[in-house]
């Protein structure tokens, strides 16, 4: 018994060896280190016993018996996992495209938003006056036809929006009126919005059901006459400088709809139909998009409401400017390739996702 | 077997090369897992899961040693089943211990019936023991003592450091070490450490087992 347990050194020391007696086994040790340990091995009877029941264990462990593999590992041939490993290398990709998809779908949604967000401010502001609309009075070009109907459906919402709003005041109204309050709205898109060609190509396919629901009614073909013949009355009640922007909703809506019950909510109107025709002048907005459509127009049907004249000398819409035409041509092609874009991006998304947990499940 | 062609054509999705390679590691991939979880059943679900996941995750392997790969695997399959053990505390150890296969020892160098009881109490002692240890310590052993891995590769498939595989090793034969010197019957009488001064005469080397 030679273990100096009075000796604070040498508790330290014999501890020391006792760690590493284990990596002493396995020749683990550094030179220095080996000498120490043997070192306090000749001296230290504990520790050089420790080390032989230790070395012991560890040679009884080494020798335990192999067992036979009870069944064979292999992978089956038809295993799935086969498959998966042909689009593995896609994994990464994948991740890689569903994250900027998903960044580049965002910044475009934000570059909306922030291009609608004007338009609905100045919609609840006071009038301003309004400046001249290069891209309105397009919208009384001749292009604005039937075709243009079959977008409007498309946004139902605009519709809902608008008859929700004027609800209070048809408490008396009948049907018809509701009706034409819808078809008027429809045309009034259709004159408003000739950008929504582009949305129409995102939506059209989801609305079809309301587009004939809505081509059906019986106020709807009555509206298409009214709007060419309209566009003569809306100097009469729009502002000066916006005589040529709107001219279409007001009228519309009369033709459309003979019962129309008289409002007092002129002098609100006219405000709304400054605010329309100020928002789509908007430089901000280089062309529509079609949610900035639903905004517009309430107002707008509210101002058919209150132009009653009859005798509406409907001008030729014709005498558009050539340049007029060629700038809202340009602006829609912009807007069908924006929507485009965001489509393929939103594709993009769906798909890259779809992939990547395919994969991941796999 | 070239293991880098066939790590090459199974990851080119080639079943047949992958299974070359899972003939040539199934054997120590097994072992491991049995000494692990000290249960064959759970070892072979353990190896199964392992050779599926590293059929599935092969491509993912680049540069890095084969075999170390397939213990990573290996090792996280065993967790796996034992946390699976762990949420059904039905399967005690005293009934793996009962069921403990006995198959024919690959090295049985004595067929005397006393000597082989003998050997069997001896290495369900030590079955026993290893079970005992904490998990991480558990590996390490196995791989260290079982399967014969060097620090470095021990270091290279549980992730840990250099310092705590040696230590963690050093607790394990230790406390393994106890264990056998607790169980003092199971141990060949002249190796029966009953405590460190009588044990300390027992000549060595002199183990009847195996």
């Amino acid at each position: 018994m030679a273990v100096k347990t009075d000796n604070t050194h040498e508790v330290g020391l014999h501890q020391w060896v006792q760690d590493r007696l284990s990596a002493y086994i396995d020749d683990e040790l550094s030179a220095s280190e080996k000498g120490l340990v043997e070192g306090h091995l000749g001296e230290c009877a504990r520790c050089a016993d420790d080390l032989r029941t230790l070395r012991q264990t560890v040679d009884w462990v080494r020798a335990l018996p192999m067992q036979p593999v009870p069944r064979p590992f292999t992978i089956p041939v038809n295993e799935p996992a086969a498959s998966r490993l042909t689009f593995g290398w896609l994994y990464p990709y994948l991740k890689a495209s569903a994250a900027a998809a998903a960044v580049l779908l965002i910044i475009t949604l934000c570059v909306d938003v922030v291009r609608l967000a004007p338009t609905s401010m100045m919609l609840s502001q006071a009038p301003m006056p309004a400046p001249v609309a290069p891209v309105v009075p397009m919208t009384a070009s001749p292009t604005a036809t039937a075709s243009d109907q079959l977008l409007l459906p498309a946004f139902g919402e605009t519709s809902e929006m608008a008859s929700a709003e004027h609800v209070p005041e048809e408490t008396t109204a009948s049907q018809p009126s509701k009706g034409q309050a819808v078809s008027s709205e429809i045309d009034l898109e259709a004159a408003m919005s000739p950008s929504a060609e582009g949305a129409s190509l995102f939506l059209q396919g989801s609305h079809a059901d309301e587009v004939s629901e809505l081509g059906a009614a019986p106020p709807a073909p009555a509206a298409i006459q009214p709007q060419t013949e309209g566009r003569g009355a809306a100097p009469l009640a729009a502002p000066a400088t916006a005589t040529r922007a709107i001219p279409a909703p007001a009228p519309l809506l009369r033709q459309a709809a003979p019962p129309v019950p008289p409002r007092p909510e002129l002098p609100r109107t006219e405000e709304a139909f400054d605010a329309t025709a100020t928002a789509m002048a908007s430089p901000g907005a280089p062309w529509p998009s079609p949610t900035d459509a639903p905004v517009e127009a309430p107002p707008a049907a509210g101002a058919t409401e209150a132009t009653l004249e009859k005798d509406v000398v409907p001008s030729p819409t014709a005498e558009a400017p050539y340049r007029e035409a060629t700038a809202v041509a340009v602006a829609t092609a912009g807007h069908v390739v924006w929507r485009a874009v965001q489509a393929f991006l939103l594709l993009t998304l769906v798909a890259s996702l779809a992939g990547v947990l395919m994969l991941r499940r796999r | 077997m070239d293991e880098k062609a066939a790590i090459g054509a199974a990851q080119q999705g080639d079943v047949q090369a992958f299974n070359t390679l899972v003939l040539h590691y199934q054997s120590m991939a097994f072992n491991v897992a049995y000494r692990v979880l000290g249960d064959a059943d759970m070892a072979a679900d353990a190896c199964q899961e392992a050779f599926l996941s590293a059929y599935r995750n092969i491509r993912h392997l680049r540069g890095e040693s084969f075999k170390a790969w397939l213990l990573r695997i290996v090792t996280n399959a065993c967790y796996d089943q034992l946390r699976y053990k762990k949420r059904r505390p039905a399967d005690s150890l005293d009934e793996l211990m009962d069921e403990s296969e006995h198959g024919p020892s690959v090295a049985d160098p004595s067929p005397q019936p006393e000597q082989q009881a003998l050997r069997r109490e001896l290495e369900d002692a030590i079955i026993a023991g290893i079970q005992t240890l904490p998990e991480d310590q558990r590996v390490t052993l196995v791989l260290a003592d079982v399967q014969g891995l060097s620090y470095e590769e021990i270091a290279g498939v549980t992730g840990a450091s250099l310092g705590t595989v040696k230590s963690r090793l050093s607790r394990a034969r230790c406390k393994l070490r106890d264990y056998l010197i607790e169980q003092g019957e199971l141990l060949p009488g002249p190796y029966r450490p009953k405590d460190n001064s009588e044990a300390q005469h027992a000549p060595p080397g002199a183990s009847t087992w195996p």
